[in-house]
């Protein structure tokens, strides 16, 4: 563990990542308490530019909204759905790929078809006409993220799986004679963990840019202040107050990328000798 | 010859590591000389820096070391501090390389006779049609068939062998002066290895080129060089003649080296008993690969009819090059892959007959020792859960699991102390006793052996050998050990069965093999096992 | 030979394929909350139970289902993607008409992005290879990073703001000036004037996301034994990478470039969008607005159609790119 850590800390980058992600979780559970009043209620007057009225420090939108406000509660919906749907999208991919590299075989031709069907389906695409035909919900909007999704990672644990189910190691298990499920889940599948732990960060980061760009389209939960919802308000004051969609942008960008630091820096971290060939 | 100047001639080189290794020097204070028309061995087990010492001749050293003192003085001309243009202008042309794999050092993509033509033309050499010209030319004189048709062949559609043929035209292609060959013959097969090995001869004795070969074989470096050096931990330890180094070695590490290679006489092993344990009556096995919608399946038979038996204390040698479909039928005794011919009688019972869900009961008397040490121990084990894995499978208690594991690590030769540990803390050797130790967990009646030692450095084999007679000493195991090498069959199997192509060609007794083999293809083997006449010496030395 | 079966093998299969997504589209309106017919009428035709009657003799709803199935498959094979009640017209006509515009876009995007994003890779990489300059590298990873991590739309919208609304240097919306009336050259300057700033947005994400692969292929490639057979032929640093490293690594930049075109198709929604791009992705978003679920299909399915047809290409490309699967006449 301290090995991964001080591989973890030599990637400047990534600790700046970890430190920025850490902010916004903290800003996440704490935005009821930061702010207390929906971020929908019209309380101000309306397009206050930032610093005019030290009440509202980020300004107000054209409805007279909170901006801070709304940033503030924007990220407790990126970060669940960030979260929920990467994990739903790694659940599936884990079982199909762990599936389909063990047994192979036709079991491997079906859901290796099914995984690159899914994968020439523009991603995007699929997720608005899943969320829009059932309706936006948080719960639409996960399962649309997940379907769209698991297919890298089905296709990344299904080569792991095949190069480890040649690992002699594999085949000493089945010559002692350890069932099936014991081989695939305590020999071989905890065996592909640092590639899918590095995967799935970098998920939540295009899980998190998906879930804005729905909103945007206006296919957001209307329950919960979204980022992708602000700049797609904002888009039709572009001209008189740009700051409306740039500082939503802002907070997206800053998110998806502590992210992707973060997950570079796992990457550097758990897959050491990766590191040193590529230096 | 005597008056002649050497090709190469390096002074006092020490080449450091990086800081923070486990030395601070790859090579440390070496000297030596290469004549023109002299093969020279640089021997050594791995991390001896035998290839970094050879590699400074091109001026190509690894990422990240470099040369920290010393010289390495060229046709008068000191390399070491030579700049890049003027060891570009020398690379290929003055000294030239052979790597250890063919497939590898040839580039996947490009046509064999391109590859070659980009030398010449770096070279400003053979322009236009003389190029090709020269290219079959060189085809024809290192033993390539169809010349014309190969040349315009990719590496993947060639063999093994043909390949590294290949590479050996294009380190001729310009002549050089120099050629370093770094474990050329280490990746293939013995029968090609001799050819090879032919080869190198003749381009010393034709061409008077110098050639200094790097490798950890001891049979080759009798079968080929005219001096040796012996490397251990970045030192030269000794050098000399080829005779005077392996009948009278004086440093005490080149003595354990050669005495750690094992004799290609068959040595004397307690009896068997009469018991049959396992018998294998016609076991098949076919492939099929490469079909399609459109396309046709192609079948190859890896064992086609094998027959043999192994009693209780017997070991059997299966003894094949790559290809032969010697592991293929090891592991169909195990049903790690499924034989569709034939009957495995294991205590009377058919082994294939018993249905597959059924089977896995069965394994506790049937287990494996693996080729890889480092890949067959699960990397994020302990080796306790390691070794108790197979006995917890099989309803033994935990209790006496955890009795067994104690009583086998000591038994396999490691201390206690190893069970908490992770199988990377420990060397291939270590972890090939614990890959025995695990096999034997079961108390197995038939042990399968893949080419258990072929991994390892030739000390520490001669280790694990005479822990495997060891062990059948005191276990009285049917022993299935398959294996490329004659001479590692002769300290341990009572009887052999040679494979190729799928079939059994020979079988019987070891000591009968081994004094008149019947087979051409065994005879064929024989003839190519390196160091024979280095045997037949150390046989009257010690006699 | 071998080359046409391999061609018919896949035009087959790519068939199959969009006959599969034609059945998820099927699946969709069946699986969706309410009676289908209404569902399709979405608010578009809600109040005209003429047109809801229409509908369910369309989708045979009276019938079982695995015989709805083959209707909807067989009108889709026909070529009759339903009728769009706010157009009045044919959806596949409504998409014929776009397609162009979006077929611009993405060959446009892609061919930016795969040119700078390659472009820069190989830079990055090659500067680590001859370990010059290695600042050039961190400034190009960054670059990456950062395009990686920015939503495409507030990108577009951010371009509107800097070089439409404050420099005022190219139109923001559209695809032609509106009334012109523009004829040849003129009107191909003028497209292509309203073409930078969608391009450009489409194209950075994508740009980013070649230059890492580009740069990781070819470290992979470096630490490869034939590379230093190179060296020792004498070929200058150059020459080494020219020849042996970045030929080898243009096969996984060919089978990623493949797999990113849905996400292209994905992003082009987005963009046009924001830029008002008379496209089908433009027609995907109001047909959002007017929840036009029979036009949203319809666009679903040709964007699909659309990527299987280029992932078709980049298949035949990555054939004559690896001789090992031009002579074997395998597929991996």
């Amino acid at each position: 563990m301290t090995g991964f850590w001080k591989r973890f800390s030599r990637n400047s980058g990534a600790v700046l990542g970890l430190a920025l992600l850490v902010l916004v979780l903290v800003v996440a559970l704490l935005a009821p308490l930061i702010y207390p009043v929906s971020p929908w209620q019209m309380i101000g007057a309306p397009l206050l530019d930032p610093l005019e009225d030290m009440a509202f420090p980020l300004g107000t939108d054209m409805l007279g909204r909170d901006i801070a406000a709304g940033l503030v509660h924007g990220t407790r919906v990126s970060l669940l759905v960030g979260t929920v749907s990467t994990l739903c999208a790694v659940l599936v991919g884990v079982g199909v790929g762990g599936v389909a590299g063990y047994f192979g075989g036709w079991i491997d031709d079906v859901l290796m078809r099914i995984t690159e069907f899914f994968q020439t389906i523009p991603q995007l695409a699929m997720a608005v006409v899943l969320v829009a035909i059932f309706t936006p919900s948080l719960a639409s909007i996960v399962t649309a993220i997940a379907l769209v999704s698991w297919p890298p990672v089905a296709r990344l644990v299904r080569a792991e799986v095949l190069s480890l189910r040649e690992r002699e190691f594999v085949e000493a298990a089945t010559v002692l004679g350890r069932p099936t499920y014991l081989i695939l889940f305590d020999e071989i599948l905890p065996n592909t963990l640092p590639p899918v732990i590095v995967t799935a960060t970098l998920m939540i980061a295009t899980a998190i840019l998906t879930e804005a760009a729905l909103s945007f389209l206006g296919l957001g939960d209307r329950n919960f202040m979204s980022w992708g919802f602000m700049i797609g308000a904002a888009r039709s004051m572009l001209r008189e107050a740009p700051w409306l969609s740039v500082m939503p942008g802002v907070a997206i960008l800053l998110t998806v990328l502590a992210i992707n630091l973060v997950g570079e820096g796992l990457s550097d971290a758990l897959n050491p000798r990766l590191r040193q060939r590529g230096e | 010859m005597s008056m002649a100047e050497p090709v190469v001639s390096i002074e006092n080189l020490s080449i450091a590591l990086p800081i923070g290794g486990d030395r601070a020097h790859a090579v440390e204070d070496v000297s030596f000389k290469v004549m023109p028309g002299e093969i020279v061995c640089v021997v050594g087990e791995s991390g001896s820096g035998k290839s970094v010492a050879a590699s400074t001749l091109m001026g190509l050293l690894p990422h990240g070391l470099k040369i920290a003192s010393g010289k390495v003085i060229f046709a008068g001309e000191d390399l070491a501090h030579a700049s890049e243009a003027r060891l570009r202008a020398l690379r290929g042309r003055e000294v030239s390389m052979i790597f250890q794999e063919p497939l590898s050092a040839l580039n996947p993509l490009i046509r064999v006779g391109d590859q070659i033509t980009e030398l010449l033309n770096a070279h400003g050499a053979y322009p236009g049609k003389a190029g090709r010209a020269r290219i079959l030319e060189l085809f024809g004189y290192v033993g390539l068939p169809e010349p014309e048709r190969l040349i315009e062949a990719y590496p993947f559609q060639m063999s093994g062998g043909q390949r590294q043929r290949v590479v050996i035209a294009m380190a001729l292609a310009l002549e050089p002066k120099l050629i370093l060959a770094d474990e050329p013959t280490t990746a293939l097969d013995v029968t090609t290895q001799a050819q090879v090995l032919d080869l190198l001869r003749r381009i010393r004795d034709e061409r008077g080129t110098a050639i200094l070969f790097v490798t950890h074989d001891f049979g080759v470096v009798a079968d080929i060089a005219d001096r040796v050096l012996v490397m251990e931990r970045g030192r030269l330890v000794e050098a000399g003649t080829v005779e005077d180094v392996l009948q009278r070695p004086q440093h005490p590490y080149t003595k354990k080296l050669i005495a750690a290679v094992p004799h290609l006489d068959p040595a004397a092993l307690p009896p068997p008993s009469e018991e049959v344990v396992l018998s294998v009556e016609k076991v098949g096995k076919t492939f099929r690969s490469g079909g399609g919608w459109f396309r046709k399946a192609r079948h190859v038979k890896a064992v086609d009819g094998a027959n043999f038996t192994v009693k209780r204390g017997e070991t059997l040698g299966i003894i094949g090059e790559s290809g032969s479909g010697k592991s293929t039928l090891g592991r169909s005794i195990l049903r790690l892959i499924e034989p569709d011919a034939g009957r495995i009688l294991f205590a009377g019972r058919d082994l294939t007959s018993i249905p597959r869900g059924e089977f896995r009961s069965e394994r506790q008397h049937l287990q494996m020792v693996f080729q890889d040490p480092l890949s067959s121990l699960n990397p994020r084990k302990r080796v306790m859960t390691i070794l108790m894995d197979g006995p917890l499978a099989h309803g033994i208690s935990r209790a006496e699991a955890e009795r067994r594991a104690a009583e086998l690590i000591r038994l396999v030769g490691l201390e206690p102390a190893a069970l908490e540990r992770f199988p990377h803390e420990f060397s291939g050797g270590q972890r090939q006793r614990i890959g025995i130790a695990r096999a034997l967990m079961l108390e197995p009646a038939v042990i399968v052996a893949d080419e258990p030692v072929s991994a390892l450095d030739v000390s520490v084999q001669a280790q694990v050998l005479e822990l495997f007679n060891d062990l059948q000493r005191r276990l009285r195991l049917a022993m299935v050990f398959i294996t490329h090498d004659l001479r590692v069959a002769a300290q341990l199997c009572h009887s052999i069965a040679v494979m190729q192509r799928g079939v059994i060609v020979e079988y019987g007794p070891t000591a009968e093999i081994f004094a008149d083999p019947q087979h051409a293809y065994t005879r064929q083997l024989f003839a190519a096992v390196p160091g024979r006449a280095f045997d037949l010496s150390r046989q009257q030395h010690s006699a | 030979m071998a080359f046409t079966s391999f061609l018919a093998g896949r035009i087959f299969k790519a068939l199959l394929v969009i006959l599969a997504i034609a059945a998820l589209n099927f699946l969709l309106i069946r699986l969706a909350p309410g009676d289908p017919a209404s569902v399709m009428a979405g608010e578009s035709g809600a109040t005209d139970p003429k047109f809801v009657e229409t509908l369910r003799t369309r989708f045979g709803l009276d019938q079982p289902l695995w015989k709805q199935l083959l209707l909807y498959l067989g009108q889709i094979v026909q070529g009759d993607l339903g009728f769009s009640y706010r157009n009045q017209v044919p959806v596949i006509q409504l998409i014929l008409e776009r397609l162009p515009a979006t077929l611009l876009l993405m060959a446009s995007s892609f061919v930016v992005s795969l040119g700078l994003g390659v472009g820069l890779g190989m830079l990055s990489a090659s500067v680590r290879f001859f370990n010059r300059k290695r600042w050039l590298d961190s400034l190009i990873m960054t670059l990456a990073l950062i395009c990686y991590a920015t939503p495409l739309f507030w990108l577009a919208l951010m371009m509107v703001i800097v070089f439409s609304v404050q420099l005022d240097w190219l139109p923001a919306f559209g695809m032609e000036s509106v009334g012109a009336n523009l004829k040849g050259w003129a009107r191909i300057s003028d497209i292509a004037q309203h073409l930078v700033l969608p391009t450009l947005a489409l194209s950075l994400f994508f740009m980013s996301v070649y230059v890492r692969l580009t740069r990781a292929a070819m470290m992979e490639v470096m630490m490869q034994d034939h590379v230093r057979t190179g060296f020792a032929k004498g070929l200058t640093g150059g020459e080494v990478l020219r020849r042996h490293v970045f030929r080898n690594a243009l096969l996984p930049i060919v089978t990623f470039a493949g797999l990113q075109l849905g996400q292209v198709a994905g992003g082009a929604v987005l963009i046009e969008t924001v830029f008002a791009w008379p496209g089908i992705g433009r027609l995907m978003f109001d047909a959002l607005l007017q929840r036009d679920y029979q036009l949203l299909l319809g666009v679903f399915l040709i964007t699909s159609a659309t990527v299987i047809a280029f992932n078709l290409l980049t298949d035949i490309a990555y054939r004559f790119v690896d001789p090992r699967i031009r002579m074997e006449g395998g597929a991996r």
